[in-house]
C-alpha cells in the first residue's frame, strides 16, 4: 500500500521539495502501459514475478543532490505485472493486491522527480527501487562507470554495452546483480561478452536489447528493456530471454546466494 | 600515452588513437587527436569526450536505438563543431578500439565530419585519416543550408532541396523548394516572402488543430502551390530526407489541381509542381 511520496525536483541552483500523500493510491491497480513488448522470444517457465516491498529513488548529479528521497511503502514495483509471464493467484510469496502499476507518463514523472544525489561529477540519471526485506536496492544509473562501493549489495541497471571494456567496471563495483545494454550486440555478439566473463567472479547479470531501450539512459533500460542475453547465475535466479528488465531486476535482487 | 589508448597513426597534426572506451579520453588528446572508440556514440559518451575536446571522434552506432539514442552524440558533438561518425555496430567488436579502427564501416556522421570528407560506407580507418588531415568549416547557422538541385525541367525550372524555407533565395521564385520545416502559419510567412513556384515542406507532426499544415491554405490564397510530407516518415530539418523519404500528407488546392495527391512520394509531387501550368 502506498502511504506516501516525497518528491524532490533537482535543478541546478535550486531544490524543490514536495510532499505528496494523496493521489498515488489510485494508481495501484492501473495497468502499466508500456512493456508488454516482445513476445517472440521463448518464455522460460520460471518467468514469474514475485512481489515485494519497493521504494523508488533517483540519483543524479552529486553536487546538486540532497539526501535520499523515496517513494516509501510501495507494495510492488512499477511495471512488474504487465509481462508475458502472468502471475498466478496461488503463487508463493505473492501479495494479492500488492501491485503498484502506472502508466508511462506517471512513471516518467515519478522517476524524473524523485531524487537522491550520488557522489559523481557526471550526470548520472538514476533511480533506485528498494526491494526485499534485506534492503538490497535496484539502482538505475546511466553507466556502470557510475557504480559505487555500496552497490556491492545492489542490482545495477545501467545503459552502456556489456562488451569486454565493461568488465573492469563490473569487477570493480561487483554489484549483487546487473543489467546493462547489449549495445546492439555487434560482431560476434561482442556487446554481451562481458556477462559471461564476470560469471566466473560470481556476478549475476543480463543485457537488454539496445533496439528497445535507449543506450545511455538507465531508466530506459529498466522501463523499456527486454532481456537479450543472460549469464548462468542470472538464469539460476529465473531471468530469461524476452523478460522485461524490471522483472529481471526484481528476480536478481531477491536471488539467493 | 596511457596504455588505455593505442596509437594507430601519428602526423604533425596529431594522432589517431584507438580507445576501448570513450571514458579513456585524456587531456593530451585535446584539439589534436582523432579518437576511435569502441563506445556507442550517444549523448553520455559524447559528454565524457567533451571533457577534453579531441579533434574528432568515431564510435559505434548501436543499431541507432529508440529515438536514435545510440547516435545522439553525433549531434551533441556537431554543436561543438567536433567531427564525429558512427560505425555500423555489426562490423566491430564492442569494447575493442583497435578492432573498430581496423574493421569498422561508417554508417552515420555529423556535418563537421562531412566537412572533413568523411562519407557513409567508408572504412573507419579512412574516415579517421580524413578527420586528422582536414579541419571542419565553421559556418554560421544560416550558412548550413544543404542546398541541392535535384531536378530541372525543359523550361529551366528546378527542384531545389534545402533544409528550411528560410534558406530560399530570390531565384527560387521560378523553382520548387523542398524543405524540412513545418508549414504552420510562421512557415507560411517565409514561403510568401520567398514566393517559390511551388513547395513541399513538412507537416511538423501536424500538431493541435492540424496547425503544422495551416500554411497550405494561406499560401494557396497567395497563388502558391504546395504540399506537406508526413513528419513521421521524413526527418525534420533534413531537406533531402523530405525529398527522398517524404510521403505527401496534405496539399493545397493549387497543388491538387496539378495532380498532387495525399500518399504520393514527395519527389513525384515536386515534379508535378514543377511542371504545372502557372495559368
Amino acid at each position: 500500500m502506498v502511504v506516501g511520496l516525497v518528491r524532490q525536483r533537482l535543478k541546478r541552483g535550486r531544490q524543490l521539495e514536495q510532499g505528496v500523500k494523496a493521489g498515488v493510491h489510485g494508481l495501484a491497480q492501473q495497468p502499466f502501459g508500456q512493456a508488454h513488448c516482445v513476445s517472440r522470444v521463448r518464455r522460460h517457465p520460471r518467468c514469474q514475478f514475485v512481489g515485494g516491498v519497493h521504494q523508488m529513488l533517483r540519483r543524479d548529479h552529486l553536487r546538486y543532490q540532497a539526501p535520499l528521497f523515496r517513494l516509501s511503502g510501495v507494495d510492488g514495483v512499477a511495471g512488474e505485472h504487465h509481462f508475458r509471464c502472468p502471475r498466478q493467484p496461488n503463487q508463493p510469496r505473492q501479495q494479492p493486491g500488492s501491485t503498484v502499476a502506472r502508466n508511462d507518463a506517471e512513471l516518467d514523472e515519478a522517476l524524473s522527480e524523485l531524487g537522491l544525489f550520488r557522489g559523481n561529477p557526471h550526470v548520472a540519471h538514476a533511480g533506485q527501487i528498494e526491494s526485499g526485506p534485506d534492503g538490497r536496492l535496484v539502482v538505475c544509473t546511466d553507466s556502470i562507470a557510475f557504480g559505487l562501493p555500496e552497490d556491492v549489495r545492489n542490482v545495477l541497471v545501467t545503459a552502456g554495452h556489456t562488451g569486454r571494456s565493461a568488465v573492469p567496471y563490473l569487477l570493480k563495483v561487483r554489484p549483487f546483480g546487473f543489467i546493462c545494454s547489449d549495445g546492439g550486440k555487434g560482431r560476434e555478439e561482442a556487446g554481451v561478452a562481458g556477462i559471461y566473463v564476470v560469471e566466473a567472479d560470481g556476478l549475476a547479470g543480463a543485457t537488454v536489447d539496445a533496439h528497445r531501450a535507449r543506450m545511455g539512459d538507465g531508466i530506459s533500460s529498466y522501463r523499456d528493456g527486454t532481456i537479450s542475453a543472460v549469464n548462468a547465475l542470472a538464469a539460476q535466479a529465473g531471468v530469461c530471454l524476452g523478460m522485461p528488465a524490471a522483472q529481471a531486476a526484481a528476480l536478481l535482487v531477491r536471488r539467493r546466494v | 600515452m596511457s596504455d588505455l589508448q593505442t596509437e594507430m597513426l601519428r602526423t604533425e597534426r596529431g594522432a589517431i588513437m584507438a580507445l576501448d572506451s570513450a571514458a579513456d579520453v585524456l587531456a593530451a588528446n585535446r584539439e589534436r587527436d582523432v579518437l576511435v572508440t569502441a563506445s556507442y556514440i550517444g549523448v553520455l559518451p559524447a559528454r565524457l569526450l567533451r571533457e577534453h575536446l579531441p579533434r574528432a571522434v568515431i564510435g559505434f552506432d548501436g543499431g541507432g536505438g529508440p529515438l536514435g539514442a545510440s547516435i545522439a552524440g553525433l549531434w551533441y558533438l556537431e554543436a561543438l563543431n567536433i567531427p564525429a561518425a558512427a560505425v555500423d555496430v555489426m562490423t566491430v567488436i564492442l569494447g575493442d578500439g583497435v578492432d573498430v579502427y581496423r574493421t569498422g564501416r561508417i554508417s552515420y556522421l555529423n556535418r563537421p565530419a562531412a566537412d572533413c570528407a568523411v562519407r557513409a560506407g567508408m572504412s573507419a580507418q579512412e574516415a579517421a585519416q580524413r578527420m586528422l588531415d582536414h579541419d571542419p568549416a565553421q559556418p554560421g547557422a544560416y550558412q548550413v543550408t544543404n542546398r541541392q538541385v535535384v531536378h530541372e525541367n525543359a523550361q529551366g525550372r528546378q527542384v531545389v532541396v534545402t533544409d528550411l524555407i528560410v534558406f530560399g533565395t530570390e531565384a527560387d521564385q521560378r523553382n520548387v523548394l523542398v524543405t524540412a520545416g513545418h508549414t504552420g502559419r510562421s512557415g507560411a510567412r517565409h514561403i510568401i516572402k520567398v514566393r517559390p513556384f511551388g513547395f513541399v515542406c513538412s507537416d511538423g507532426g501536424r500538431g493541435r488543430d492540424d496547425s503544422g499544415m495551416a500554411g497550405l491554405e494561406i499560401t494557396n490564397a497567395e497563388g502558391i502551390a504546395g504540399a506537406t510530407v508526413d513528419a513521421s516518415r521524413a526527418r525534420m530539418g533534413d531537406g533531402m530526407s523530405t525529398y527522398e523519404d517524404g510521403v505527401v500528407s496534405a496539399a493545397n488546392e493549387l497543388a491538387l489541381a496539378c495532380g498532387v495527391r495525399v500518399g504520393m512520394p514527395a519527389r513525384e509531387a515536386a515534379v508535378l509542381l514543377l511542371d504545372r501550368d502557372p495559368g
